[in-house]
């Protein structure tokens, strides 16, 4: 046989071959539906929402300014101690006597492995084995009443306490009592003596190398809220709840320290001539003093200055915003990530601004956290911790991500101080829920990113990023099946302390979500008027789950109680599903179609005709009204509203057309659906083969087929 | 001599074209029966709801998310993660590969059947028996294509398969060697220097520091790996050209030799890496080049898959043949020399 032919013929078995398996792929299909086509356009000219309301909004101008802190300290960078005193001025507003004061002495849950916080965690605090110098501690050396000409040493009344769990162990609550009672409207004043010890980083504060980041560490007195003192242990969930106040704090550290700190900028600084010197810090309206300190960090200030919006612009949030000065606190290897953090900053300020009130402070100070710090990601009143690495690409939300989140704290949390140990959603929810609004408005969609041929270090992860272009990164991606797999293992509304596996899911995605939900419900302009109300009203306040609904009753002039007894107050699921939909075409009439001889002709017409049926089915517990979006093969659209009640309901039709699909809950108002892929069900003809699949089966293919090759390697 | 053995190499997988074209089969073959499944669940799953058309626009994360979440353990769809898509499959099984994870999970399979006595199939599932199939499928045929390269012939289908029946066993006992000795650089070597770099880096303040030890690891594992294939393909190939049959002695062999002769044994395995990387690359560019929303560019997609799968396969052959026209081209010189000396 001729070599040419033997090679035409090699190449035949190819191309044959290969189009054999191209049949794995399927035939061109015929029937894919347009989702486009049926979307009735709204094309009518929105006129401008009523925002009347607006004007009656006043944004208070400062807080109560109950607990006002005054301290004095120094910080020894060989032994990580700080010690020095604070003075604290309480304005008594119980309208009762008050002689016992509990306060937190956070710091002592690093102290030993007998702490709530170390039981809650297993017996340890979340790092492998710790020498003793590592632990961190506050202790306080005495405590003194004051008043304009003694001193009343009450130290001897000192006593831990430990309302929550009766942990004998626990040291991060301690009370005093005042030899007489301090009446309503008058104010005790504090001296305090105390010196912390910082921990190798744990949670959020702690020294590593030279790095001290120094959060929850002084004692720091609880709130009088709902009749009672509040003042709950550390517990390895929980976050902080205190009174706002002024506070003036004067650190002495040695000179070459960098020092960002709430309040911004020093009032004063002073050269001690000895190696150290002294920085005064002031800032009022606050409920938490923060700082750090370390030789390397780089200072960057920059000045947020309120963009006017474009003309056109959508649903016009816009209110004048003040100047705010931005101090970014970077790492000296992160040089590149200050752009994006500058960005963020500054989108967050004018999004938080412009729909909930205006940020009122005078700077807000943005923390790039040293490597292994553990203090990334977290907030305090006028300064919050970022948190990135060098190797993200821009396709990748990191620092964004996080730096909108922890500043948009500053509004949940800063201004509206609500009590985080027993109602942390209220923060973090309220804040996730803000967060993917500004990241959906300020930036195009982020792409997913995965890193590989690294691994665990310096504090954190390394690799080589790889984008997935085509895939963008979606608002809560995962928290429907967050939702579905712990959802019904607690209620929303309870203690953090509480939960059986579901903090982060209570605190931050179920409310989070909901809020999205509810958005949807009520429409982006009432969820506007809500939430500027709600933050209008509260700000400076500690306000509680029942304020925002009765803000929400209140705004919407509705009773809204179903939403929040199947979300916030409920374990029950949401998943909704179109469970059949059936096209029959009705028969010509056949049999008697006459009573007493006379002919009754009524069912004739509908020969030749179709008769649908669609069946939507609540699967979950949970309850919402959901919509349902019917489309025929002729285009015709029908939407039924549905009370979702009972666990089912037939919809059936009889028209010329079939049903050419049907979606419940079409625009996914229902944000808590634990599976939208059986949302919908579309009347295939024949034996469809699905393209989608093909187009995933084949990746898949092509992976396994790599897979093999890769592991041949070997031998 | 690098150039000679790399065209004439080349050459001869070019005249054995029919074999490469059965060795896709066969790739083929074995990979239907991990994806027909899949495809059968994906039909299920997407078919009649309007997710069919949004995922050809777009995959969506919280899609795919939900999809895994509803294929858990013991099923093939369970295995199915984001690196399908895109180009990220060689990200990931080039990490895989350098830190011997499949050598690993049949180390580890082995060592605790004979020294716990215990059957654990934690570390066994579908795909690592089909890897394993393919492995040896790939022992038998390496023999066939070594023995024709080595006698530079095309030869026909009935003579590789007899050749590659004649090589199986030496073959087999190198490849078990050749696994054992994997296995222990990675538990002995390459695990405690990726424990060792976690820890010393542990508390450094930038994350380059970390990141440029893994990278030198990375170089070193995948240098490591190289020369031990290699050593493991010159051992196949004095097996069959040297008629040997010991696999302990030819492995030892092939190592001395490519050794000695690390200039060209390395410089060529350099080369043909690289054509392995512009490979890569080339389907990279078509990847992202190509909007895979519609039935045509599916299909497209789904073809250049299949030809890089084969040029791939060429690439493979392509080791054998040009090192063996090396071992060949080496040998010759040195039997001159020797001869002129002599």
């Amino acid at each position: 046989m001729p070599r040419s032919w033997i090679t035409t013929a090699e190449y035949t078995l190819f191309i044959l071959t290969l189009i054999a398996l191209s049949a794995f792929i399927g035939l061109p299909p015929g029937d894919h539906i347009d989702l486009q086509e049926s979307h009735t356009g709204d094309t009518a000219e929105k006129s401008p929402p009523d925002r009347s309301w607006e004007h009656y909004l006043v944004l208070p101008t400062q807080s109560e300014r109950i607990a006002n802190y005054r301290m004095d300290v120094r910080l020894d960078t060989q032994t990580n101690i700080i010690s020095g005193w604070l003075i604290l001025e309480w304005k008594n507003t119980t309208g009762r006597l008050q002689r016992d004061f509990p306060f937190h002495l956070y710091h002592n849950a690093w102290k030993n492995n007998r702490s709530t916080y170390a039981k809650e965690s297993g017996w340890h605090l979340r790092r492998s084995a710790m020498t003793d110098d590592e632990y961190g501690y506050t202790n306080v050396k005495s405590v003194k009443l004051l008043d304009d000409v003694n001193e009343i040493d009450i130290t001897p009344s000192f006593v831990y306490i430990q309302p929550d769990d009766g942990n004998k162990d626990d040291q991060t609550v301690f009370q005093v009592t005042t030899p007489r009672a301090i009446p309503p409207g008058a104010a005790a004043r504090f001296k305090i003596d105390f010196e912390t010890k910082q921990p190798l980083p744990i949670s959020r504060t702690g020294v590593i190398r030279d790095y001290h980041f120094v959060a929850q560490w002084f004692p720091k007195i609880g709130v009088w809220w709902s009749g009672q003192w509040n003042c709950h242990q550390f517990h390895s969930n929980t976050e902080f709840f205190a009174d706002y106040g002024v506070y003036d704090v004067t650190i002495t550290l040695p000179a070459r320290y960098v020092v960002g700190a709430t309040g911004g900028f020093p009032e004063w600084e002073r050269d001690n001539g000895d190696g150290t010197k002294t920085l005064n810090f002031h800032q009022a309206d606050v409920h938490d003093f923060a700082w750090l300190a370390s030789p390397h960090l780089v200072r960057t200030v920059r000045t947020f200055r309120h963009v006017e919006p474009d003309p056109g612009e959508p649903l016009d949030y816009h209110h004048p915003l003040k100047e705010v000065t931005v101090i970014l606190l970077t790492q000296p290897h992160h040089d590149n990530t200050i752009e994006r953090y500058f960005d963020a900053t500054f989108k967050s300020l004018q999004y938080y601004g412009e729909w909930y009130g205006e940020y009122p402070y005078e700077t807000v100070t943005v923390v790039d956290p040293a490597n292994g710090s553990r203090s990334g990601g977290m907030e305090y009143p006028t300064l919050f911790t970022g948190g990135t690495t060098m190797f993200a690409p821009k396709e990748q939300p990191s620092p964004e991500s996080v730096t909108v989140h922890e500043f948009g704290h500053q509004f949940w949390y800063g201004l509206i101080g609500n009590n985080e140990f027993e109602e942390a959603w209220l923060d973090e929810g309220f804040n996730s829920y803000s967060q993917a609004r500004v990241m959906e408005r300020a930036w195009k969609p982020f792409k997913i990113v995965q890193y590989f041929f690294g691994g665990d270090g310096a504090g954190t992860s390394v690799g080589i990023p790889y984008v997935f272009r085509d895939i963008d990164q979606q608002r809560y991606s995962t928290g429907n099946l967050q939702v579905r797999e712990l959802g019904t293992y607690d209620v929303m509304a309870r203690k953090g302390w509480e939960y059986y596996k579901t903090y982060s899911l209570n605190s931050y995605t179920k409310p989070a979500m909901s809020l999205m939900m509810l958005e949807n419900y009520l429409g982006e302009e009432t969820m506007y008027r809500i939430m500027r109300t709600y933050h209008h009203r509260y700000r400076y306040k500690h306000p509680t789950t029942q304020d925002f609904i009765r803000t929400v009753h209140e705004v919407t002039g509705k009773d809204m109680n179903w939403f929040f007894e199947n979300t916030w107050f409920s374990s029950g699921l949401f998943d909704y599903s179109i469970d059949a939909l059936e096209n029959r075409r009705i028969p010509p009439p056949m049999g008697i179609f006459s009573h007493n001889d006379r002919s009754t002709d009524a069912s004739i017409s509908l020969s030749g005709r179709y008769e649908s049926i669609v069946i939507v089915r609540r699967i979950g517990e949970a309850v919402a009204p959901v919509d349902v979006k019917i489309v025929f093969e002729n285009g015709e659209t029908v939407r039924e509203e549905w009370d979702g009640q009972y666990r089912w309901k037939k919809y059936t039709y009889v028209r010329e057309s079939p049903v050419k699909y049907a979606i419940v809950d079409p625009e996914r108002k229902l944000v808590l659906d634990v599976n939208y892929n059986n949302n919908s069900r579309v009347a295939r003809e024949g034996r469809f083969r699905s393209l989608a699949a093909r187009k995933i089966a084949s990746k898949w293919m092509f992976w396994v087929q790599n897979s093999l090759e890769f592991g041949s390697f070997w031998h | 001599m690098i150039l000679h053995a790399f065209t004439s190499g080349f050459s001869q997988v070019g005249r054995s074209k029919r074999l490469i074209i059965f060795a896709w089969i066969l790739n083929v073959a074995l990979s239907f029966v991990v994806v027909v499944p899949l495809l059968n669940t994906l039909d299920g799953y997407i078919g009649d709801t309007v997710n069919e058309e949004e995922l050809l626009q777009q995959i969506s994360a919280n899609w795919f998310a939900t999809f895994q979440a509803d294929h858990r353990a013991g099923d093939i769809a369970a295995n199915i993660d984001l690196t399908i898509f895109g180009h990220a499959v060689f990200y990931h099984h080039t990490e895989l590969f350098l830190g011997g994870a499949i050598v690993k999970r049949i180390g580890h399979f082995f060592s605790d059947l004979v020294f716990r006595f215990r059957v654990s199939t934690e570390h066994i599932d579908l795909l690592l028996m089909l890897t394993l199939l393919y492995d040896l499928l790939w022992i038998f045929l390496a023999g066939g294509f070594i023995s024709l390269f080595a006698r530079n012939q095309a030869g026909s289908i009935s003579e590789f398969l007899s050749e590659g029946a004649r090589y199986v066993g030496p073959f087999l006992r190198l490849s078990l060697l050749a696994v054992l000795i994997f296995f222990l650089l990675f538990i002995i070597v390459v695990d405690p220097i990726t424990r060792l770099i976690s820890s010393w880096t542990e508390r450094e303040a930038s994350e380059l520091t970390p990141f440029v030890y893994y990278m030198i690891r990375n170089i070193w594992v995948a240098l490591m790996l190289a020369f031990l294939s290699m050593s493991t393909d010159y051992a196949k190939i004095r097996i069959v050209v040297d008629d040997r049959s010991s696999a302990l002695v030819a492995y030892g062999a092939g190592m001395w030799f490519a050794l000695r002769h690390l200039s060209h044994t390395g410089g060529l395995y350099i080369l043909l890496t690289l054509i392995g990387f512009i490979l890569i690359s080339l389907y990279a560019i078509a990847e992202s080049q190509i909007p895979q929303s519609g039935y045509t560019t599916i299909l497209l997609m789904f073809i250049i898959q299949q030809i890089y799968v084969v040029m791939r396969l060429c690439l493979k052959t392509g080791f054998f043949a040009t090192q063996t026209n090396l071992y060949n081209a080496i040998s010759r010189q040195e039997h001159a020399s020797l001869a002129r000396s002599g």
